[in-house]
């Protein structure tokens, strides 16, 4: 038992010596957002995944992010948006620039 | 005795400037608040918008609905406000990258430190909003200008060499302003989202 565990630590210690680190991981999640990465890069935070949770999770919590700013900017076009709408002083002044112009 | 002046029957396509503030002003105002977080620089860009559509109003020929018209100006005028952030040089950074010191000397996570589970994601109409309104508290602590690239490209979905124009960056520049962005962000969402999650069990 004890033997399969030090193992298994012996393997994560030979691949992760072999693999970026989590912080050059944790910049390739981001920038796989702006460019395509390589094949290699890939293959690389796929097997960084593999022994490490954080990094996983990390890619995980940068999509949901992505997908609830997403969401937001979808809903702010429709007419229902929530949030405080302008104060009466305010609509004042736009109705007064309007009317300025015209 | 006059006549009490007939209720107006615009005919669809044509563009009315004497109901945009009732019609339209919030809905503008919302749109521009969530992107620009600023009361004052929101109603600024609804402000330009309506004047930009007054001096085009002719070439509005009800191709598209009144509200969709002026939110394409409106995002213009947005765009405008985030370039003014760069002609101003309002410094992209100026948090700590102390903040950040979340990696040991091997460059893996601090254990302790590492991001947590946040467990399920959020699903219902209710955990959602609440998810977009502390993702909205997050975005207004980061610097200005790293709000806007994170903004325009995950909000958005523009271009990235449109938003290196915007914030007068390079492309490596703003992979960086971005990956800073999304790191500062995870890091505040983790804290208050977990903590929004606690209160809602109840402890």
């Amino acid at each position: 038992m004890s033997d399969r565990s030090g193992l298994k630590m012996k393997c994560v210690y030979w691949l992760a010596a072999r693999l970026p680190s989590c912080e050059a991981i944790s910049r390739l999640i981001s920038e796989q957002n702006e460019r395509s990465i390589s094949i290699r890069e890939r293959i690389q935070k796929r097997l960084h995944f593999a022994i490490c949770k954080w990094c996983a999770r990390y890619e995980r919590q940068l999509q949901l992010m992505r997908s609830m700013a997403r969401d937001a900017s979808a809903n702010s076009d429709a007419a229902g948006s929530s949030g405080p709408g302008l104060s009466d002083d305010a609509r004042e002044r736009l109705r007064r620039a309007i009317a300025g112009r015209r | 005795m006059a006549a009490p002046e007939p209720k107006t029957h615009r005919p669809s396509g044509e563009a009315d400037p004497n109901r945009w503030v009732d019609e339209h002003a919030d809905a503008l105002y919302r749109f521009a608040m969530l992107r620009l977080r600023d009361a004052t620089a929101a109603e600024e860009a609804v402000q330009e918008t309506f004047l930009a559509a007054l001096q085009s109003i002719d070439r509005f020929a009800g191709q598209a609905s009144e509200r969709t018209w002026l939110v394409g100006i409106l995002k213009h005028k947005i765009v405008d406000s985030f370039r003014r952030l760069s002609r101003d040089r309002v410094p992209i950074e100026t948090s700590n990258d102390a903040d950040l010191a979340l990696f040991d000397e091997n460059r893996y996570w601090i254990h302790d430190d590492g991001p947590r589970d946040w467990g399920a994601d959020p699903s219902s109409i209710l955990e959602r909003a609440r998810f977009g309104e502390i993702l909205q508290q997050c975005l207004s602590v980061l610097p200005p200008r790293m709000a806007a690239a994170f903004t325009m490209r995950e909000m958005d979905d523009l271009d990235s060499n449109e938003i290196c124009k915007v914030l007068d960056v390079s492309t490596t520049n703003l992979w960086v302003i971005l990956h800073r962005a999304r790191a500062q962000l995870r890091l505040c969402l983790e804290s208050n989202w977990m903590n929004a999650k606690g209160k809602a069990h109840g402890r």
